[in-house]
Formats: C-alpha cells, structure tokens, sequence
C-alpha cells in the first residue's frame, strides 16, 4: 500500500511546493451587446446590467505553455420587485502562454461557450385559494406565494482573446484581455415551462469584449 | 489537611518543573511544524490541526517566515519563467490562431 502511495504522495507535495499551476481570476469585462429589445419590454435598463461581465476563471497548468479550464461570466438585470435577467456566458478554456519577462506574461485564449439566458420574476402574489386552505386549519390573514416561472434559452458561442498579466508576485497577477465573443443566438429558441417561445430579439452575434481581473495562483 | 498540603505541594512542584522545562521556540521551529516536514513525516491528529495551523501562520508573520515565502517567491518566478519564455509544441499554434482571430475580427469591425 504504501509502495502505491509513495509516488503520489511525491506528485502532490512537488505539486505544492512547486511553481504555482492553479490560477484563479476575478474579475470584470466590458462588452456591447444589443440588449435594446429586452430592455424596452422591461421599461428599465443601465450600464451595469447591459455592459458589465462579472467574471470568474480556473485553470490548470497542464503542459509548459498551456492551461486549460472553465470561465463563467455573468451579466445581471435586477429590477426591484420585478423581472430579474441573467446572461451567463460559461466557457471551457484552452489557453497558451509565454513569458516575455520574469514578471510579465502574454496569454492567447481560445474557448467554445454554452451560454444562457434566463429571465425570471421574483414578485409576490396573494392568491385566495392558498388563503382559504391555510384559514381552514385555522390560520387567519392573507398570504403570498412567489412565482417560479422561468423563460430561458441556451445556445453555443466561441470566444478568442490576447492580454497580458504581470505577476506582482508568484502567487497573484493582474490580467488585462481584449478579444471578441461569437454567439449563435436564435430567438426562436427560448422556453417558457417547456413549452417553446419566441424570445427578444437581442443582437450578440459578434461582440468585441475587453477584460480585466486578478488572478490568484496555487 | 494533610491530604490538602499533599495536594498543594505536587501542584507547585509540577507548575515549577514545567516553568523550569518551558523554552521559547520559534514557531518555524514548533514540534508540529517539524512533525509534517522531512522524510518521517508523520500525520496530524484532529486535536493537532488548530495548533498547527497557528503555528503556521505565526511562522507565516515572522520574519523568518517573510524571507522564506520571498525566496519561494523568487524561486518560482524563476521556474515559471524557465519553463515558458518559449513556446513548445502545438502551443505556438494555439497562440497563433487566437491572434489571428482576435485581429481580422477587429480589422473587420473597423473596414
């Protein structure tokens, strides 16, 4: 037993006390899509919920020059008491990389995406039938129940990117992209409880995106 | 009373030998810390883990602790570099494709 476990347990402790292979990023991207028909119907939109990313990354160092990993970015429209919007853009990273210098590094990011919109309402409702059950076992008022309709669509994307990180230390970089998403967005494949609709007309077919964030290596 | 003045004087015999036995160790130097190191290496038991892990950060703050994480630091910054100032295998093509993309896709937005 211990004969097996010797060569993994080597693996692992030159894993830990190496040079750091798993990244983490935080961060943010900037990006245009034409969200005007979902905005207009929602009677409400903002620079933060149209053209913000929020963005989390890992990857793993798996050959000199290349890591490989998952993205998933996010772009949020919250509307008090009212609908709620979530684009996620979810990416399954291949990336290669060069130093130039000691501290500063060139990074090349190719990615095919699945990415998702999903539109729900989080408002509360009074309905008299849940009322009148509840006061026949004897409770008294009215009470509101939640609506758990949603309507989401799902479609594929690729997206391809350059930046450059400087470390600041081995264990923690700042990173700046630019590159550009594709998406093969339809409207005419959205659901709504199953059943299939037609969605917003949103435009995200070739999008030029810029990122930045911070990286945390182990 | 005689049992009470028994009592009374192991308590301060065990207090003073354990005063007499205390010296002060670095936390780098701490017997847990040292336990997890070197080639008989043992494993931590449960009751093990919180002191350990203050031994640990105390030895993180420590200047020693400072020097040692910065020559780490160095050393990996060094491996990294070593390791990637160039491109091996397909991951020059990889690069390539994804600057190629990046730049018509940009080009095509401005012409």
């Amino acid at each position: 037993m211990n004969q097996k476990l010797f060569p993994l347990l080597l693996v692992f402790v030159v894993a830990v006390s190496g040079q750091p292979k798993f990244h983490v990023q935080l961060g943010s991207g900037y990006y245009q899509p034409t969200l005007t028909a979902l905005n207009t119907a929602f009677g409400d939109s903002s620079f933060f919920s149209s053209n913000i990313l929020l963005n989390f990354t890992a990857t793993y160092k798996v050959y000199y020059n290349t890591r490989v990993g998952f993205g998933n970015w996010n772009s949020f429209h919250i509307m008090k008491d009212s609908f709620k919007r979530r684009l996620t853009y979810r990416t399954l990273i291949v990336e290669t990389y060069y130093f130039q210098w000691k501290n500063i590094e060139f990074n090349f990011l190719l990615a095919p995406m699945w990415n998702t919109c999903d539109i729900s309402m989080d408002i509360e409702n009074t309905n008299t039938e849940w009322s009148d059950l509840l006061s026949s076992f004897g409770n008294t008022g009215s009470y509101t129940f939640k609506s758990k309709a949603i309507m989401n669509s799902s479609w594929f994307g690729f997206t391809s990117s350059v930046g450059i990180r400087y470390y600041l230390k081995s264990s923690l970089g700042l990173d700046l992209r630019i590159g550009f998403t594709s998406n093969f967005y339809d409207k005419a494949k959205w659901k709504y409880e199953g059943e299939t609709i037609t969605g917003p007309a949103i435009k995200l077919d070739a999008l030029p995106l810029l990122r930045i964030g911070i990286v945390f290596a182990r | 009373m005689r049992f009470l003045c028994i009592t009374v004087i192991m308590v301060g015999f065990l207090c003073g030998q354990d005063e007499a036995d205390s010296v002060e160790v670095h936390p780098c130097d701490s017997p847990l810390i040292q336990q997890t190191k070197g080639a008989d290496k043992q494993p931590l038991k449960l009751r093990q883990m919180l002191p350990y892990a203050i031994d640990v950060i105390k030895c993180r703050l420590s200047k020693r602790g400072k020097n040692a994480a910065n020559i780490r630091d160095v050393r990996n910054k060094n491996m990294a570099y070593r390791d990637a100032q160039q491109f091996k295998s397909f991951s020059s093509t990889c690069a390539y494709c994804a600057t190629v993309m990046v730049v018509v896709f940009y080009l095509s937005s401005i012409f």
